[in-house]
């Protein structure tokens, strides 16, 4: 199984999330709920999180990018 | 200069008057531990506690009433009304009691107090979270209105509003929350009510709007350079008092006016700006003034409609065309 992992929007005026954190580079094991990556937006900070146990494949956003939201952030598969 | 979003910037604004001066307090929905709805008082809370923090019931006649009383008391509050569209549960106390008593009591009670809020569409908010109400606020005497529409003139103007001893409404666009942009931290950056601000300078056309427009203005002005016209956008910032000057010296120089709102157009803020260049210089405009603004219709949740209903860069670039055919 492969899921590509977006930016959500959460509330009315979010328009974008910028990634402030990558707690998992490509390769690694994330237990389902840990989050992969951290964004923040003008009002809150959350998380990109592993929706099943499985492995990063490939992140696809850097440091500091502004993402829009529904954009792709990450290739996540429950196989290595 | 640091870059930071919008809603950061009214938060600098506030908690900067707060430390300055501890007559400022805070009054409204969630205002407190839950930080605004948009996130615009988030740190004010734990760093100024209840004392000066004041969550509010569901009533904003009751609450517009407290502030009033609040000013008069000698107190500096700063309500919230949580979105512009239910502004009209807060007019009785704004212009029966708030604009009318300095007046009515030969100058002895002042009401110095602030009505924040947001307002605007594009955002899929529906016909009750989208409007527009400046035009109806700056009908009264009494009441001052400011629009910011970046984050330097949004912190400049709240702390301009927040000094002021009479009654004024800050109305915030939603969409400039999100927008970042360059902010002084120096405490005596004030933005002063009544003045207007070019934003693009320009020869052919005076585009005169404020708010989030201005932004669609100068999306307008960058693409119509390309087909050679030079467009003026002049950003008003202050609705009451209107800075008129700056409106004639600009349409004095291009002799054509685009006078653009998010708002509709009849009735409005900018029927006062087209009737303010008909008085005063009807010889120089080489055009008549054009208004655009949203069709005659409640704002649509639909993003498709919503699109269609407010003003676009498309439009505003056919209606500057339109100013410049023969």
């Amino acid at each position: 199984m492969v899921a590509k992992l977006k930016m959500p929007k959460l509330g009315m005026t979010m328009t974008f999330g910028t990634i402030c954190k990558i707690n998992h580079p490509a390769g690694d094991f994330v237990k389902a709920g840990e989050p992969i990556m951290e964004f923040e937006t003008n009002k809150l900070s959350d998380k990109v999180a592993a929706p099943f146990d499985g492995y990063v494949k490939e992140i696809l956003v850097e440091l500091d990018d502004d993402v829009e939201c529904g954009e792709p952030v990450c290739v996540f598969a429950d196989q290595p | 200069m640091k870059k930071i979003y919008g809603n950061l910037a009214i938060s600098q604004a506030i908690e900067e008057e707060m430390l300055r001066d501890d007559k400022v307090v805070l009054i409204g929905h969630d205002q407190g531990r839950y930080g605004g709805s948009f996130g615009v008082t988030q740190t004010v809370y734990d760093r100024f506690g209840s004392e000066r923090v004041f969550d509010m019931p569901i009533s904003e006649g009751g609450f517009t009433g407290l502030a009033v009383g609040a000013a008069i008391t000698g107190l500096r509050p700063i309500m919230e009304v949580q979105f512009n569209d239910w502004i009209t549960l807060a007019m009785d106390q704004l212009v029966n009691n708030g604009s009318i008593l300095k007046y009515m009591t030969g100058g002895a009670i002042s009401v110095p107090m602030v009505l924040r809020t947001n307002c605007g569409g594009y955002l899929a908010g529906a016909a009750q979270h989208s409007k527009m109400m400046e035009s109806i606020l700056a009908y009264f005497p009494g009441l001052k209105v400011v629009m910011g529409s970046t984050p330097a003139d949004m912190k400049g103007l709240m702390k301009a509003a927040i000094r002021d001893n009479n009654p004024v409404i800050c109305l915030e666009h939603k969409k400039l929350y999100a927008m970042r942009g360059e902010v002084t931290d120096d405490p005596a950056y004030i933005v002063p009510i009544g003045k207007a601000d070019v934003k693009n300078p320009g020869t052919d056309v005076t585009i005169i709007t404020y708010s989030y427009e201005v932004h669609m203005a100068l999306r307008a002005a960058k693409e119509l350079a390309e087909e050679g016209i030079s467009v003026e956008v002049l950003d008003l910032r202050s609705i009451r008092p209107l800075d008129k000057d700056a409106i004639l010296e600009s349409v004095s120089k291009t002799g054509r006016a685009l006078c653009l709102t998010e708002g509709y157009a009849p009735f409005s803020v900018m029927s006062e700006v087209s009737a303010t260049i008909a008085e005063t210089i009807p010889t120089v405009l080489k055009k008549p003034v054009v208004r655009l603004g949203a069709k005659d219709c409640p704002i649509p949740y639909s993003p498709v409609l919503e699109e269609f209903v407010l003003p676009s860069v498309e439009s505003i670039k056919d209606a500057v065309r339109n100013l410049m055919s023969e």
